[in-house]
Formats: structure tokens, C-alpha cells, sequence
């Protein structure tokens, strides 16, 4: 119904067959309805519109700017009104016009008191924002465009997307900490959208419907140069990435014999599967063309220029263990937490921890080393931190899976001497939170002449890393040993950039990825490139909300699919499982689409 | 003659319509649509309000937390209303009373 | 007498009206300038405030261009909503002229008695979205407000008491002699000059012509049963006729639409922006009002170009008083049910110097 009264029939005619058409309408019993005026810079649009039989018929004229335009009150006598008033505010002149008001139609006078005032510009001035989830992200992934994409099922255009500024989807959907969880501005009503979760439905869903994980896409022209890449952890990895999509030609040289950094050796096999991280590393270095050399360590860096390399990246991360600074650390039986979990994750070992594991630190790392202990066989795995439960820098979530698998905490413990043995005796001292220091967390004060002492079989420190820079690189380092850079990742030696674990200390995933992908666009423009985009909200893209909102405020929050407890603790098989696609659709269209522009 | 007979005596003996305004307050209908309250407890400082109102009443001050709100300028159309996700904008019925300056309400947390 | 203002230049000869010049342009506000600058979402809100008094038409009639330009199909209960609404605008409006015009007349008691009933159904938009006047329940898809149970019933037993309250003092209109008196012979409009010069609305139903938007069958107009109302009579007496009669009319279009009102959703969001050029007509109170606009899919208008129904109504207005005495200037001006908030809108492209 309503599609065809909107159907008016459009005629185009010149300004000399203006009144023959005019006449013929009128012939018809043509009704004259009015006549709009449109400036187009050059010329005037003249449209005059009637309505005939019950429809609507539009005549279009073209009309230049300074030639009378032709009247149509010689037919149609009350088209003078409209004529007038277009006359008066278009500065257009009719030819022809019955009655001419000679340009005093309309009374124009201006009131210095009146509230009525000539807008300027756009009213009122709009914006479109990229959402707190988009902000949030180091990576400043476009988050809410494949929350959408994901809830449509076009899990090529998500991973897509995702791509665009980190490349790792799979992984990151199974390892990322997802700081646009908290960022997600239902996380007020204590639901925030399953962010990473939707992640590896992009993910998974493509790697399904496309048989695996490489894309076909297109790199940029060749541009001649070279750039080596030191590390092949995430860091290196989207460096490399992007450098090649760029055109560039890329060698990426790893010291051990597989991709991934610390994502291989540090992050458990529960979590990240290592057949699925080393697919998707190498799929796109295939699709940038990039050249991969393991097993390749390069310590003197002038040597490896003079290999003919336009440019270099630095990301060699941090994998040296903080010493426990307690006697007795040299004791057999003392592991780092490197140790045990490279003999876990890259090797496939299952070395016998004993029966009782002592693991000490609070972080990511000491629940990774916890957890891995349990799997491997240890009844009594007690992890001993020397401040409170809430300072832990662990996530959540992976402490309340480690509480799940039956493993102990003590608070405010530090360790002050380990007596040699089988088994070995631990001494611990209590502490008391005394007042805050440079990272806002109380500082522990000792308990002093208190200790108690604990028999185990194992003990594994966990209580951070940092990095050593060759001195081969010849690059200015920092004081606590990081390579420093500047914010577009450059060292202090031209053509030499930074970038991950080893400029910034320990840091995740995502910061790498970020990290990558801006020291390969500033590598572009060193060789002569014009770099990557930034995000800025673009006006022209169309969002716009669903039409019934109470409804999906009324859903609930997808839960995690997890195994249970005692399945997980028997070996080694991932703990997450795959939303289902119900599920996932349900959860992706509970987004508030913060970035709407409607 | 019986029609306005009715109608007299009706007047004659009933109440009277007046209401004694501003001691006495008429009942309003259900609905009515008086002044905005912005709840800042629940406000995130997301400025979807800002950016949906019509008339440009609503100033959104990020950093502050704070919303400024112009009732002269406002319409009562209740777009942002609609368009609060967390549902921090409620309106009120009350009819407020002229002011002598044209003001703005500024809501703090 | 609402006053307009429109100033009517009369060349007098004695009592005797020979020649009469409009000027118009006194309150323009630059609406279609302001229409190009703002985003198409917040132009329905300007919209709406064009005219106070037939503000949900010009709401609805803006909404179903941006329909148009983005492809959007309304939900049927949308539909039938929105006719619900704009005839309880009709209704609003008509008993506003009628009371009017009894006292350009001279029956000042009237005028009060019409504007009272007038209150029954203003305080029936007051209860159903929170404003007197102005409803404000379109949105761009829909509507905004559902009618449950409760509202219905309202909605019927207002209409009963309306009906009641209007059986009460129409026959003044119909039948009384003073009235009368005063109206007919004045302010003639021939058949054929009333379509030569493009009158709409009441104005050309008066003589005698069906035209009414409303039979094209926009909203839910298709599926009611309704017949423009016409008179004969081709004089101001007519015309009052006529709008007396189409407030019969809309009390039982509002029954008919609640009672076959369907099920469904009541909004639809669309899901691009507004493209390419569409026209959509809607019958106002006063006659057809037509709205042209032309999108280039970004969130801004190119150009919108409104005609109101009041302007088409001034020449037929300058011919209609040409040979009567000045006395009648107010029944005949009147006749017409001039809208001047309404006629001006149009761009202010002049700067002050």
C-alpha cells in the first residue's frame, strides 16, 4: 500500500519543453501541487510537482544560474505563490510570471531581541563513539562490528575484522585477559557480554566453514625492501604479519624449534592447544609471504644487517626467572616456573613433581605452574604469596578454576630459607600489609621471630621474569633492563624498533599484538610507506539499535561451557568448550551496540 | 425550558469548580510529563542523551561526572528517556513553578 | 478569532470589497533550512512542532517519507495506531474551528461550550502519552506507545460522552436561522474556479468536489470504510457543514480502527539511510499537506521541501471575497480555517544588513 503512492512518476525535460509538458498535464486535468527549488552549486533543480488520476507526477528542469527560469503560471495561475516565494529565497528570476510580487513576498527583518536565530553549521553537533569496549582494548579491536557480524553467522567477515588489528583470533578467544569484558557497559548490571567467547565462535565457525585458517588475500605490491623480525611470539608474529600485507619482504628468525613465545611455552595446554596455535601463526605468516627461520638465534645484530635488511624489530621477550633471594635456592628440587612448563608445553614431558607442590608467587604464572602440578599427579599443590588474596595480579578466573582443582593458598607467607633434602623443608614468614608502595598495594612488613616450616617434595618459583638484551643489538636499555622506545616503538639506533615483553616488561598477549602492529606501521613509514590507520568513529557506516530493548535486557548472561573439576585434573584436554550457536547468537545480540549511529 | 432547568440547579446546589491553586493542587492526569531527574548513581557518563535530544538541552561533562540539563529548552519529548540504557533518566510529574531566570540543573553523582 | 498573521490589503469601494493582496512571510522560522542541517532522526521532532495544532500529522507524514527513502514496511498495528491518533488530531482540530468560528459569528456562549467538549478529548491525549496537544508517539518504523485494555475502553467511553456532548449544540450549526443568515451566499466558490485554483481540504469539499487524501489509503485508511464528506452549497455554510460532519466521521473512524485493530509489533527499525527522492501526501485538518525529500544515504537531508495545506487556500481565499462587504471578512476568512504557523516555513537566505 504504501509503496505505491510513494511510486511518482519522474519526467526530465529542458527549459524549452517546460510548458508544452505543462500543457499536456493540464489536458489530463492535471492538479498543480507546488514547485521545490534545489540549489546544486551550478544550476538550480526546478521540480514542479502535480498530481494526476490519483498519482503523483514529478517534472524535473535543470536550470543554470543567471538565466530566467521558464514560469508555469501562463497554464497554471496559482503556481504564482510558489514561484514568488522561491524567487524571493533563491534569488532565482522567472520569465513569464503572472503576478510578480516583485520580490516582497516574504518579509525579511531581523529583531535584536528575537530568540529565533540562523543555525550554523550541523544541529546540534553529532558524534559517534567507538564504544568502552573498542577503548578498552589495547589492540582497539572493532569490537561491536563483529559482535554483529558474529550474531548474523558471517564468521569470515568477524574473523575478518578482527584481523584488521590483532591477528590471532583463535588464540586470543582462549587466551586474552579481555579488558573489554570490564570495559562493556553492562558489567553494571552485572552482565557483560561474553566479548572473548564470541571471539572463538568467529573463530572456530570460520575455521569450520573454511577447512582452516588461511585466508586467500592479497599483500600490497612488492616494495623491495626487506625487515627482519627477532622473536616469534605474538609481538613478532603481527609485526611480521603486517609488514608483509604491506608489501614488504619479512624474515622472522626464532631461537627455538616452534612459533609462539611465551605463548607456547607459557601458557598451559588446558588453555591453548598448541596444534591450533601453531596453525594459525602460520597461517598468517603464509598469507604475508613472510619467511620463517626456527632454531635461528641472533645475538649480534650488525651481523644480521649486513644480511642486507632495510629495518629490524626487536621482540624477544622476557623469559629469565627472578631469583627467590632466599638461602637454599640452588637446592635440587627448587624448579623456575619456565623450566616446568617448557618441559610441559613444548617438549610433552610429564615430569613426577612428588606428592606435595609448593609454588610460590601470585601471579598468572604461579596458577599456570599450580594447575599444571595437579594435572601431573601432585595430591597437596599450595601456592604461597607473600601479600593479601585481593592484590593477587591472577585473574579471576583462572583462581577461582584453581580453587576448583583442590588447590590451597596461604597469604601473606614469604619464604626466607629452603633446607636442602628429600623432601625439602621450606621456612615461611608471616607478614603484616604495611603501607602502600609505588604499585598502590600495601608493601608487606615481616612478622619478625615468627616462622613455620612446610615439607614438600617440590618447589616452584613463580614470582615474575624480566629480559636480557644481548649486547650484540648495541641498544640503549633501561634500568630495569627493557630496551627503551619512544611511542612510535623505536630504539635508540636507526632502523632498529621494539616491541612486546622485552620494551615494556611482562605484559599480555594483546599489548604484544598492539605493540606488532604499530611498530610495523611506523616501520612502513620509515621505508617510505604511508603506515596504518587509526580508528576514528566514521559517520557514514549505519548502526543502529533493535527495536525491542526490554527484551534483550531481559536475557541472562551466556556462562562459560566448561568440563568439570575432576574431569579436567586427569590430563591435559582444554577446559573450554565452544558456545553453542543458539547460545552465541543469543549473547551477541544482547550488545548494546555503544557505537550506533542511526 | 426543562434542559437549562437541570443545568441551573445543578449549579445552583453543587460545588463549586474552582480550585484554590496554589493551596490546593487539581489531580493530574496519569502521565503527565513534568520535570526530568538524572539519576548520576547509575549514570556512566556515555552521552547517548546528549547526542539523541532534539533541542540540544543536555550537556554531558565526562571527566566531571556531572550532567547539565536546560528545562527551557527542553521539549518533554522523552527521547532520552528511551535512549538511556541504564534507565538513569526518570521524569517526574511534578509541574514546577516559573522561575525568574532562565536556568540550567546541574545533577552531580 | 485566532488572529493569523497574514495581512490581507482590501480595496474598498464604500462597504464593498473590489481587490485584495495577501502578504504572508511573517513568521517564518527557516524549518526547511534547519531540516537540511539536522540529522533525519531529530527532523521528526522539528517536525512535529511546525504547527501547534496539526502537529501528528505533519509527525507521521515526515515519517512515512523517511519510510519511503529507506524501504521500510510499517507493522500493521503501527498503522492502525497511527490513524487511531491522527483522527483524534482531526477531531481536536475541527471542534477548535468550529468553536471559532461560532464566535467570529457572534456566539460567544457556543465557542465556550465547543471549546469544553474540546477538553474531553485533550485530556484523552493527555492520558495516553503525557501532553495535551501534541502526542508525540511517532518514531521512524512505528510508534512508540502501545494501547492496552484500559486505554481502549477510555478511548470508546470518551467517545461515547463526545458524541453526547456534540449531539448537544450541533443543531446550531445545522439548523439555526441566525447562523445561517450569517453564512450562506457568503464567500462562493464556484465548482470549476474552486479546481482551476487548486483548493484543498474542507475548502473544496465545501463545493462540492470528493477530493480527500485519505481514499488513496495511507496507514490503515484502506481497510476502513469511510466516504469523503461533501456539501453542495459551495459557501461558507457549507464548509462549516463539512466539518461538523467529518467530526462524526472521525468519532466513528476511531471506533471502527479500535475495534478491528490487529495484533503484531509496533515498530520497526530500518536498517539504512535515507536514499534517493520519495513524496508522501497526508490529509491534515485543513487539506492535503505534501512533502518531498531527497536523501543521499548519509545522515543528513539534501532537501525537504513541506507545502501546507493553508497555502494552496489563498488564492480561492482572495477570489471568495471579492464582492462582499467587510462585515463578512470574518466569516469568510475564517471559512478557509487558515494556518499560518503552518504556511511559513521556508528558508531564510536573506542575511540582515
Amino acid at each position: 500500500m504504501q509503496a505505491t503512492i510513494g511510486a511518482a512518476h519522474e519526467h526530465r525535460v529542458q527549459m524549452g519543453g517546460l510548458l508544452d509538458e505543462v500543457k499536456g498535464l493540464k489536458k489530463r486535468g492535471a492538479r498543480f501541487i507546488t514547485t521545490t527549488l534545489r540549489d546544486q552549486g551550478e544550476a538550480f533543480e526546478v521540480i514542479h510537482h502535480f498530481e494526476v488520476d490519483g498519482g503523483v507526477v514529478n517534472i524535473h528542469v535543470e536550470a543554470p544560474k543567471g538565466e530566467p527560469i521558464q514560469s508555469i503560471t501562463p497554464e497554471y495561475p496559482v503556481a504564482f505563490i510558489a514561484e514568488n516565494e522561491a524567487r524571493d529565497l533563491f534569488q532565482a528570476e522567472f520569465k513569464g510570471l503572472s503576478l510578480d510580487l516583485g520580490g516582497k513576498m516574504l518579509k525579511v527583518a531581523t529583531s535584536p531581541s528575537t530568540l529565533l536565530k540562523p543555525a550554523e553549521g550541523p544541529q546540534p553537533p553529532i558524534m559517534r563513539k567507538l564504544g568502552p569496549c573498542r577503548e578498552e582494548c589495547p589492540a582497539m579491536v572493532n569490537i561491536p562490528r563483529y559482535i554483529r557480524q558474529v550474531e548474523a553467522g558471517q564468521y569470515e567477515a568477524a574473523y575478518n575484522t578482527i584481523i584488521d588489528r590483532a591477528p590471532i583470533p583463535a588464540i586470543l578467544g582462549r587466551v586474552c585477559f579481555a579488558p573489554c569484558q570490564d570495559g562493556c557497559r553492562q558489567v553494571f548490571e552485572a552482565k557483560p557480554i561474553q566479548i572473548r567467547l564470541l571471539k572463538r565462535v568467529a573463530a572456530d565457525g570460520f575455521r569450520e566453514q573454511n577447512g582452516g585458517l588461511v585466508r586467500s588475500v592479497q599483500r600490497r605490491p612488492s616494495t623491495g625492501k626487506r625487515v627482519a623480525v627477532i622473536g616469534g611470539g605474538p609481538a613478532g608474529v603481527s609485526a611480521a604479519y603486517y609488514l608483509g600485507m604491506l608489501g614488504h619482504a619479512v624474515t622472522l628468525h626464532e631461537k627455538s624449534g616452534t612459533l609462539g613465545g611465551a605463548m607456547a611455552w607459557g601458557i598451559p595446554k588446558y588453555r591453548l592447544p598448541k596444534d591450533i596455535m601453531v596453525e594459525e601463526l602460520s597461517a598468517r605468516l603464509t598469507e604475508a609471504g613472510a619467511e620463517v627461520k626456527l632454531n635461528s638465534e641472533v645475538t649480534d645484530l650488525d651481523q644480521l644487517m649486513e644480511e642486507g635488511y632495510d629495518a629490524a624489530f626487536i621482540a624477544t621477550g622476557a623469559e629469565k626467572c627472578n631469583d627467590l633471594r632466599c638461602k637454599g635456592e640452588d637446592s635440587e628440587g627448587v624448579i623456575t616456573f619456565t623450566e616446568l612448563l617448557t618441559a610441559v608445553n613444548i617438549r610433552d614431558e610429564t615430569p613426577d613433581l612428588g606428592r606435595r607442590v609448593a609454588v610460590i608467587g601470585g601471579g598468572n604464572s604461579a596458577m599456570d605452574a599450580a594447575r599444571t602440578a595437579r594435572r601431573l599427579g601432585a595430591e597437596e599443590v599450595t601456592v604461597y604469596y607473600r601479600r593479601q588474596e585481593e592484590e593477587m595480579p591472577a585473574s579471576i578466573h583462572e583462581l577461582s578454576g584453581a580453587i576448583e582443582e583442590d588447590i590451597n593458598f596461604d597469604f601473606l607467607s614469604s619464604q626466607i630459607i629452603i633446607h636442602p633434602g628429600k623432601p625439602l623443608t621450606i621456612e615461611f614468614q608471616p607478614m603484616v600489609p604495611g603501607e602502600p608502595d609505588d604499585s598502590g598495594r600495601r608493601r608487606p612488613v615481616p612478622m619478625e621471630g615468627l616462622s613455620h616450616k612446610v615439607e614438600v617434595d617440590t618447589i616452584v618459583s613463580a614470582i615474575g621474569s624480566y629480559c636480557v638484551v644481548p649486547a650484540g643489538f648495541k641498544v640503549d636499555v633501561s634500568r630495569h633492563g627493557n630496551i627503551n622506545v619512544d611511542e612510535n616503538m623505536k630504539t635508540s639506533r636507526e632502523g632498529v624498533y621494539a616491541g612486546g615483553d622485552i620494551a615494556y616488561g611482562t605484559s599480555n598477549v594483546i599489548s604484544s599484538l598492539r605493540d606488532g602492529r604499530r611498530a610495523a606501521s611506523s616501520i612502513d613509514k620509515y621505508l617510505g610507506g604511508t603506515g596504518l590507520d587509526e580508528p576514528v568513529p566514521d559517520m557514514s557506516e549505519f548502526v543502529s539499535r533493535k527495536a525491542d530493548l526490554d527484551e534483550l535486557r531481559a536475557r541472562d548472561q551466556a556462562a562459560i561451557p566448561e568440563l568439570e573439576a575432576e574431569e579436567r585434573i586427569k590430563g591435559f584436554e582444554e577446559i573450554e568448550l565452544l558456545l553453542e550457536k543458539c547460545t552465541a547468537d543469543c549473547e551477541a545480540g544482547r550488545c548494546w551496540r555503544c557505537d550506533w549511529n542511526e | 425550558m426543562p434542559r437549562f432547568l437541570r443545568s441551573v440547579l445543578e449549579n445552583l446546589f453543587g460545588k463549586p469548580a474552582t480550585v484554590m491553586y496554589p493551596f490546593e493542587k487539581p489531580p493530574l492526569p496519569e502521565g503527565t510529563r513534568g520535570e526530568l531527574n538524572f539519576n548520576m548513581v547509575r549514570c556512566d557518563q556515555c552521552q547517548d542523551c546528549e547526542r539523541t535530544c532534539p533541542s540540544a538541552a543536555i550537556t554531558v561533562h565526562v571527566e566531571e561526572k556531572t550532567i547539565e540539563w536546560e528545562p527551557f529548552k527542553c521539549i518533554y519529548c522523552h527521547a532520552c528517556v528511551r535512549a538511556c540504557m541504564h534507565k538513569a533518566i526518570e521524569p517526574k510529574d511534578n509541574v514546577s513553578s516559573p522561575g525568574y531566570k532562565v536556568a540550567k540543573k546541574t545533577f552531580k553523582a | 478569532m485566532l488572529p493569523e498573521p497574514v495581512q490581507l490589503q482590501f480595496y474598498v469601494d464604500e462597504e464593498r470589497i473590489v481587490d485584495v493582496l495577501p502578504n504572508i512571510g511573517y513568521v517564518h522560522r527557516g524549518i526547511e533550512r534547519a531540516i537540511e542541517l539536522n540529522d533525519y532522526r531529530r527532523n521528526l521532532y522539528l517536525c512535529e512542532r511546525i504547527c501547534g495544532i496539526c502537529n501528528i500529522i505533519h509527525g507521521q507524514t515526515y515519517a512515512g517519507l523517511i519510510e519511503k527513502m529507506t524501504g521500510t514496511e510499517v507493522p500493521m498495528r503501527a498503522r492502525y495506531l497511527r490513524t487511531i491518533w491522527a483522527e483524534v488530531a482531526r477531531l481536536q482540530s475541527h471542534l477548535l474551528w468550529l468553536g471559532l468560528f461560532a464566535e467570529a459569528i457572534g456566539f460567544e456562549s457556543l465557542f465556550m461550550k465547543v471549546w469544553r467538549d474540546r477538553e474531553i478529548v485533550l485530556e484523552l491525549t493527555e492520558a495516553t502519552n503525557g501532553h495535551r496537544i501534541h502526542m508525540g508517539t511517532t518514531a521512524i518504523g512505528g510508534v512508540i506507545k502501545d494501547m492496552d485494555e484500559r486505554l481502549r475502553e477510555r478511548y470508546l467511553a470518551d467517545m461515547s460522552r463526545l458524541e453526547k456532548e456534540v449531539n448537544d449544540w450541533s443543531h446550531v450549526f445545522y439548523k439555526d436561522a441566525a447562523f445561517k443568515e450569517k453564512t450562506i451566499g457568503k464567500g462562493i466558490l464556484p465548482k470549476a474556479d474552486a479546481v482551476s485554483l487548486g483548493a484543498v481540504g474542507p475548502t473544496i469539499r465545501g463545493s462540492g468536489i470528493p477530493q480527500d487524501i485519505r481514499t488513496t489509503g495511507y496507514e490503515a485508511y484502506g481497510e476502513l470504510d469511510f466516504k469523503p464528506v461533501t456539501h453542495e452549497g459551495c459557501d461558507s455554510y457549507s464548509r462549516a457543514l463539512v466539518r461538523m460532519d467529518e467530526v462524526y466521521q472521525s468519532i466513528g473512524l476511531i471506533r471502527q480502527a479500535i475495534k478491528q485493530l490487529p495484533e503484531g509489533p509496533i515498530l520497526v527499525k530500518h536498517d539504512r539511510f535515507p536514499n534517493g527522492e520519495a513524496i508522501h501526501r497526508a490529509e491534515q485538518p485543513r487539506g492535503e499537506v505534501f512533502y518531498y525529500g531527497k536523501g543521499d544515504g548519509t545522515i543528513h537531508l539534501e532537501r525537504c521541501r513541506i507545502r501546507t495545506p493553508t497555502l494552496p487556500n489563498i488564492p480561492p481565499l482572495l477570489r471568495m471575497l471579492v464582492g462582499h462587504e467587510v462585515a463578512d471578512i470574518p466569516a469568510i476568512v475564517h471559512s478557509i480555517d487558515p494556518c499560518m504557523s503552518c504556511t511559513e516555513r521556508i528558508t531564510q537566505v536573506k542575511e540582515a544588513s
